[in-house]
């Protein structure tokens, strides 16, 4: 019989490996011995001591000395001690107690945190989707690297709540949506009725929207509040569903909620808000989960950082590497001035700024990663020891790269960008695997794009930050060298960003100097377009070019928008579609002489947008406004949104962490009464009476970010707003005026 | 050694060489001081730096900055600071454990900022972080008495994590809290029990009793 890999999971109560199949007949559920290990490196008496002691330990299976690579830059292996458990839960207690006994220094330890999913997977050479023979053994059917497979048909599940409103905890479940089906009646009646319906139509995917976060975790509150036994996973068991806790950590300046992964066994549950659901879907989910050897469910809660480190992992594993457990390797010491060199990141070459017309984008195809792939940049190869006279050095910064053996991420890498120019090709082909190929290509873009930041990132496996100064420094030339060669076939630079080039002039010469640029660097550039006219947006505080802030229309028709409103997840939905409305006014203008002209009837679609709000016209949901919580309540020290909506919002018993989003539309900007000066989106009715002079300075700057080149500043247009609010409109805006 | 700035000078004194001065804050006044120190200590063509980070403070536009106070050879300055970023406790650890001494052996000043943030890192043992940042001090104490170094720790504390500044008071010579006031920074000698208000001025601005201290007294009327 055949089947594909769907879920494994270690049992801890037998030390057991459980793996689901998905096979014709079903699902089909499948228990395999298997030993993890852990290894140890120390002076030999150390590691004789260490076996001793460890020999009487019930956990302990085995323990042998063996000969291991244990870093990327060993050509020999050394000896290590390998420690085999029988007990599974054991592995980490036994590998802290020996990392205190070597006090933190003494021993280095290997191979600790990779998952027992993982390290089977790979031990016994399989992969997450793969087709597999089922016999005493699995006997792999598949090839990781192919790019046509067959895949299981997933039978598929979506719960969702039938309610407005929280998912609190302390309120029953009054209505869902299981299946096809919509439930119910009591409590326990739609508990009791979505046990069996999953029970009975045995879906592989329970899809929800939110489900971690809120609804899961609901449903399994008011189940264990009622009595009633819901167990969504396949093997019966709910507790051991929860693994870990949620948590809030601060990234790229901004601080992200990750709600606890409510996993389930023998069944995946995906939640639809998940980024690499929402970025690639089932099929690019799929196709990750077999080269990451992560299951679709867990890798659907990841980032792509993640799964580009797993990937390395599994390439450092399969060759034959030790993972070291607390990465130690810190950069090397450099002077100051040398700092100054080489802690830079991407050329920029400030926009002008202004309506310009004939400009054609040119793009680099996975810029970084071709660095990575084309010069062999990888932690054991930047700056080795084998071969410090290289010829092959990193301009400006000097450091030598190996020219004796390949990189660790030159050989991730570089199939990976294979793998997304050929389903790229492939989606743009179109046909009736277009949209799958398009996922598929969608999701490596994220990879590809993470894997550069990871070379730099603090808990990277195998991150180096020579290695991030190293691709930046090439980045900049290669985007110089771009630079000179379009300047070479007559073309004007008008902006230049990290991969991109603006070049205003004739767009036969543009696709010429990309096919040059191609040819000369090694690195694919392609053209993104040719803009009828495309503005370069100012900066609000100095009036310099903004980057990577512009609209522009192609020669197709189609607009491309960075950096306003309307890219803006906090932007209210009234303000998204104003904008929208004004570039389809103005997508009607072939010239900039046609969009200049066309600039006043902008400013009368403002006076009727901003008329109906005045009028409160606008529903109150269409002006909500969405931001991320950065702090505890009570850090807050000064009284804005944010504060007022957690402390609303508190009262009504709902607690918001560091990380959450919080909606809210508001009612009084200038009381400092949370409650009069918000309404939180759960709390919205009908009569809610939303604050029309706070929303007519936002519709101003909504305007303001896409006409300011035109002079047209927030002041001005405010001005123009206010002059139009006519008798009438003061009166029905403020009740019943006295008129003299 | 001093900062070279009168008011930070009456309340610190000079640095003396075998000496460590743990300065601990959570404002960002905290980098000025440090990048003060180095500024000063630089403005001795024969004088030698070493920056050892683990608070991602390290910045070498911050440290021009101020450089140019002094007015002094930006490149020949940047040249004689040796520096080095540390991201994780274990990190800091390689670094103190092992090549520090190297780099330390032709220096004067020895800084190390943001060693406490690392170690109260949340995916870390509380025992462990102890061990290992008692070990890291000790050498810290250890190379500053060989080598005669003036050592300043300039540390944050992360307002989640469980205290661990107790350790590097124990090796230190001086303690001192940085607060921010309403106007200015209140400087406190945690152990003598001092305390000085200072207000410090926007980096390319002189006070008189700084210019005063590097140019001459100027008359006044």
């Amino acid at each position: 019989m055949e089947g594909w890999i769907f879920d494994i999971y270690p049992d801890y109560r037998q030390n057991v490996m459980v793996t689901w199949l998905l096979t014709e007949r079903g699902a089909v559920r499948r228990e395999e011995d298997f030993t993890p290990c852990i290894y140890a490196s120390g002076s030999i008496p150390e590691l004789k001591k260490i076996r001793d002691e460890l020999g009487c330990n019930h956990a302990v299976k085995h323990l042998e000395i063996i000969e291991k690579l244990t870093d990327l830059r060993d050509h020999d292996p050394r000896k290590v001690l390998e420690i085999g458990f029988s007990s599974y839960r054991s592995l980490g207690s036994v590998a802290r107690q020996i990392d205190a006994r070597g006090r933190h220094r003494d021993y280095t330890l290997y191979n600790v945190d990779p998952s027992l999913p993982f390290r089977y997977l790979i031990e016994k050479g399989l992969f997450p989707n793969a087709l597999v023979k089922i016999g005493d053994e699995l006997k792999l059917m598949d090839d990781i690297w192919s790019q046509e497979y067959p895949v299981p048909d997933f039978r598929t599940f979506v719960i969702k709540k039938n309610f407005r409103g929280l998912c609190n905890t302390e309120k029953p479940v009054v209505g869902l949506i299981a299946g096809d089906e919509k439930l119910s009646g009591s409590d326990s009646e739609i508990l009791g009725n979505l046990d069996a319906l999953v029970k009975e139509s045995d879906p592989d995917i329970i899809f929800t929207d939110g489900g971690d976060y809120s609804l899961m975790p609901y449903l399994h509150a008011r189940a264990l509040r009622a009595g009633v036994p819901l167990s969504l996973g396949r093997d019966g068991k709910v507790k051991e569903d929860l693994v870990t806790r949620e948590r809030s950590y601060f990234t790229y300046g901004r601080i992200v909620y990750k709600p606890a992964p409510f996993c389930l066994k023998g069944r995946a549950h995906i939640d639809r808000q998940s980024f690499f659901y929402r970025e690639s879907e089932l099929s690019g989910l799929v196709d990750l989960s077999r080269l990451s050897g992560i299951a679709a469910q867990q890798l659907s809660r990841l980032s792509p950082g993640t799964a580009i480190s797993a990937m390395q992992m599994r390439q450092a594993m399969a060759d034959g590497y030790l993972i070291m457990w607390k990465k130690n390797q810190p950069e090397s010491f450099k002077t100051a001035r040398d700092l100054l060199r080489s802690d830079r990141g991407g050329f920029i070459f400030d926009p002008k700024v202004g309506i310009f017309e004939t400009v054609t984008e040119l793009d680099f195809t996975s810029l970084y990663p071709f660095i990575i792939s084309n010069y062999n940049i990888s932690p054991e190869t930047m700056l080795c020891d084998c071969c410090p006279d290289s010829s092959q050095r990193v301009p400006v910064l000097g450091y030598h790269i190996c020219s004796r053996r390949d990189g660790l991420l030159k050989r991730v890498i570089t199939p990976l960008i294979h793998r997304r120019v050929h389903f790229k090709r492939k989606a743009r082909a179109g046909g009736s695997d277009a949209a799958r190929a398009g996922s598929i290509a969608n999701i490596f873009k994220w990879l590809l794009v993470t894997c550069f930041g990871y070379t730099g990132y603090k808990n990277a496996r195998f991150g180096k930050i020579e290695c991030h100064e190293a691709i930046t420094a090439y980045g900049r030339e290669i985007l110089l060298d771009a630079m000179e060669i379009a300047q070479d076939h007559g073309l004007e630079i008008l902006h230049g960003i990290v991969d991109s080039l603006w070049l205003k002039g004739d767009p036969a010469r543009a696709v010429e100097a990309a096919e040059e640029i191609g040819s000369r660097i090694g690195i694919p550039m392609e053209v993104e377009g040719t803009y009828k006219w495309i503005v370069f947006l100012p900066n609000k505080s100095n009036g310099t070019g903004a980057l990577n802030k512009y609209y522009g229309m192609f020669e197709n028709g189609d607009f491309k928008v960075r950096g306003v409103y309307l890219r803006r997840r906090d932007t209210p939905k009234f303000f998204c579609d104003f904008q929208e409305k004004i570039l389809e006014l103005m997508g009607r203008a072939d010239t900039k002489e046609r969009v200049m002209e066309i600039i006043p009837k902008c400013l009368e679609l403002a006076k009727e947008a901003d008329c109906m709000l005045q009028h409160r016209e606008v529903e109150a949901l269409d002006l909500v406004i969405c931001k991320v919580v950065s702090k505890e309540l009570s850090d807050y020290s000064t009284m804005n949104d944010q504060r007022c909506c957690l402390s609303v919002l508190k009262g009504e018993g709902i607690r918001v962490v560091p990380g959450q989003k919080i909606k809210f539309v508001i009612t009084d900007s200038t009381s400092r009464d949370p409650k009069k000066r918000l309404v939180p989106e759960e709390f919205i009715r009908s009569d809610t009476r939303y604050d029309p002079n706070i929303y007519r300075v936002f519709l101003a700057r909504t305007l303001e970010s896409l006409l300011l080149p035109f002079g047209w500043t927030e002041k001005r247009i405010m001005r123009k707003l206010e002059a139009g609010t006519t008798l009438l409109d003061f009166i029905s805006q403020n009740g019943q005026a006295r008129v003299s | 050694m001093s900062f070279g700035e009168p008011g930070l000078d009456r309340f610190f004194g000079p640095l003396k060489a075998g000496t460590i001065t743990y300065i601990e804050s959570s404002t960002s006044f905290l980098f000025d001081v440090t990048y003060r120190i180095i500024a000063a200590a630089l403005r001795d063509p024969r004088t030698r730096a070493v920056h050892v980070d683990g608070c991602n403070m390290l910045n070498p536009y911050r440290m021009v900055r101020a450089m140019k106070r002094f007015r002094m050879d930006l490149n020949g300055a940047l040249e004689r600071v040796s520096v080095c970023r540390a991201f994780t406790a274990y990190q800091m650890s390689a670094i103190i454990d092992g090549a520090l001494e190297g780099r330390v052996q032709d220096a004067s000043l020895l800084v190390v900022s943001g060693i406490q943030y690392l170690y109260q890192d949340r995916d870390m043992r509380h025992k462990e972080a102890k061990v290992m940042l008692r070990r890291a001090s000790h050498i810290i104490g250890e190379l500053t008495n060989r080598f005669d170094l003036v050592t300043v720790i300039s540390d944050i504390a992360r307002p989640s994590g469980r205290y661990l500044g107790d350790i590097l008071t124990n090796i230190c010579h001086r303690h001192v809290g940085l607060a921010r006031l309403r106007k200015g920074i209140q400087l406190r000698d945690l152990g003598a029990g001092i305390v000085a208000d200072h207000r410090p001025v926007p980096p390319y601005q002189t006070i008189l009793d700084e210019f005063e201290c590097h140019w001459g007294v100027v008359s006044r009327p």
